[in-house]
């Protein structure tokens, strides 16, 4: 009896092909993780690249003001309209990430259907299955 | 009957209407609730002043999809938010997002009605039941050149509309193309989101000018959704049934989403005989509470959407507390 109790409970015995699935389901979560990390640190870096830029052409419009010709309204002008693109540069990046992220987390989502085998098969005949709500 | 088309034999489910909006539930009403009574008069007023403008040929139709048993809920929306973000009168330009997301509302009741052979909506036949699939499918279309009209001077207003539209057409035929066989809520939250839950975030887009009630005018929609699904499993319960009709036309309700996990339940909503809707119908049953508490975690997700992006979230929680409530109705 008491060998039959460690078989079946001895970690090393245990059927791994009945865990695959919940491997794969934790896997898909772990890549999930991972690409939404990636996917801040490309954002940071591409945000930082943007600032970083937008600085130094505030220098560099800083110091092209020193030119006697240039009044400070038009100084002043120049920086807001450097400034604005530099933001426009880092909500383009945001947007462009979201939408990198949104794709990748969806090819992750099929798979993660796929681990269920019926849902891989779809019905021949279409069934509109809600109705609109009044 | 004129203009018999089709052989749909769709059963009349219960439906909560205006009366009771104003009625039951909470007290006074959710209309009056959110002081919002002379407004939706107004609305009304502004519906059928439109409909007398309208072409002659359209008038019937017309005045048969806005007669009645309109419940108003995506204009208390727009109005709702516009208050939680500027909190003052209604203005002129929410008095028109309004009135075009009600427009645009009945336009896809009508089309959903044909596509779906239902024969009642609102206690009554539908538009192509009592005037024909041709006259219907024109009326609809008239129903979105109109639309676009009203809002001809304001631009966001006009790409709103036309994302909600896009939505709604793009949704139906990934949906026909995929032809999926549902697994589970995830199922039910694509169509719950897609269907009503654009609608109510463009209304709150509407409302509030802008986007930061967007993710709370979703999460309302989904909500509103959710409880109407788990009403119809209840209020058929009540009755001994459990979504008859729902369970019969393989509708992917909530509880039925849940309810689904089962493979042996799932073979049976795949494959709904005779026999098998019985079974189906105690599992939908089953499956109320853990509906129920989705719906809660929903409830809290949309209030706390409010508190963190409006600058007066008193409406929008009242409006929160009323969905919820709708699915004990």
């Amino acid at each position: 009896m008491d060998y039959e109790y460690d078989y079946y409970d001895y970690p090393d015995r245990v059927d791994l092909t009945a865990h695959e699935p919940i491997l794969t389901i934790a896997s898909i979560l772990g890549q999930a993780y991972f690409q939404c990390a990636l996917s801040g640190l490309r954002f940071g870096f591409a945000a930082t690249k943007s600032i970083v830029r937008g600085h130094i052409r505030l220098i560099d419009n800083l110091q092209a003001s020193r030119n006697p010709e240039q009044s400070r309204e038009e100084t002043i002008r120049t920086l807001v309209d450097e400034a604005r693109g530099c933001l426009r540069d880092v909500g383009e990046a945001a947007s462009c990430e979201v939408r990198r992220l949104q794709s990748k987390l969806g090819t992750l989502q099929e798979v993660a259907r796929e681990v269920i085998v019926e849902g891989n098969h779809p019905d021949s005949v279409y069934i509109r299955r809600w109705k609109a709500k009044s | 009957m004129e203009g018999k088309v089709l052989k749909g034999q769709r059963v009349l489910l219960p439906e909560f209407d205006l009366a009771e909006m104003n009625s039951a539930n909470t007290g006074g009403g959710i209309i009056s609730d959110l002081r919002l009574g002379s407004e939706i008069a107004r609305l009304k007023s502004e519906v059928d002043k439109w409909i007398d403008s309208c072409s002659e040929e359209m008038r019937p139709t017309l005045r048969w999809q806005f007669s009645g048993g309109a419940k108003y809920f995506r204009p208390l929306t727009v109005f709702s938010c516009f208050r939680a973000m500027f909190n003052g009168e209604i203005d002129k330009q929410a008095r028109i997002a309004a009135l075009v997301v009600e427009l645009i509302h009945n336009m896809t009741l009508i089309v959903d009605d044909i596509v779906d052979e239902s024969q009642y909506r609102r206690k009554k036949l539908t538009l192509h039941y009592q005037f024909g699939i041709l006259p219907a499918l024109m009326t609809s279309g008239f129903i979105v050149s109109e639309a676009y009209r009203l809002v001809r001077s304001h631009p966001r207003t006009i790409e709103l509309v036309s994302e909600l539209i896009s939505r709604l057409g793009v949704a139906e035929c990934l949906q026909w193309r995929l032809r999926r066989r549902p697994l589970g809520f995830e199922d039910w939250w694509q169509i719950a989101s897609e269907d009503t839950g654009s609608m109510f975030e463009i209304c709150a887009c509407l409302g509030s000018r802008g986007e930061r009630l967007r993710r709370f005018g979703l999460l309302l929609g989904v909500l509103y959704h959710g409880c109407d699904d788990v009403a119809d499993v209840r209020g058929v319960e009540a009755l001994g049934g459990g979504g008859e009709a729902d369970v019969r036309d393989g509708i992917l309700t909530l509880p039925a989403s849940i309810a689904i996990r089962n493979p042996e339940i799932s073979a049976l909503f795949l494959n709904p005989t005779e026999e098998a809707r019985r079974q189906l119908a105690a599992a939908f049953q089953a499956a109320l509470p853990l509906a129920e508490q989705r719906l809660d975690e929903l409830a809290a997700q949309a209030k706390s959407e409010a508190i963190e992006n409006a600058r007066d979230p008193r409406d929008l929680l009242t409006l929160i507390n009323y969905t919820r409530g709708l699915s004990a109705r």
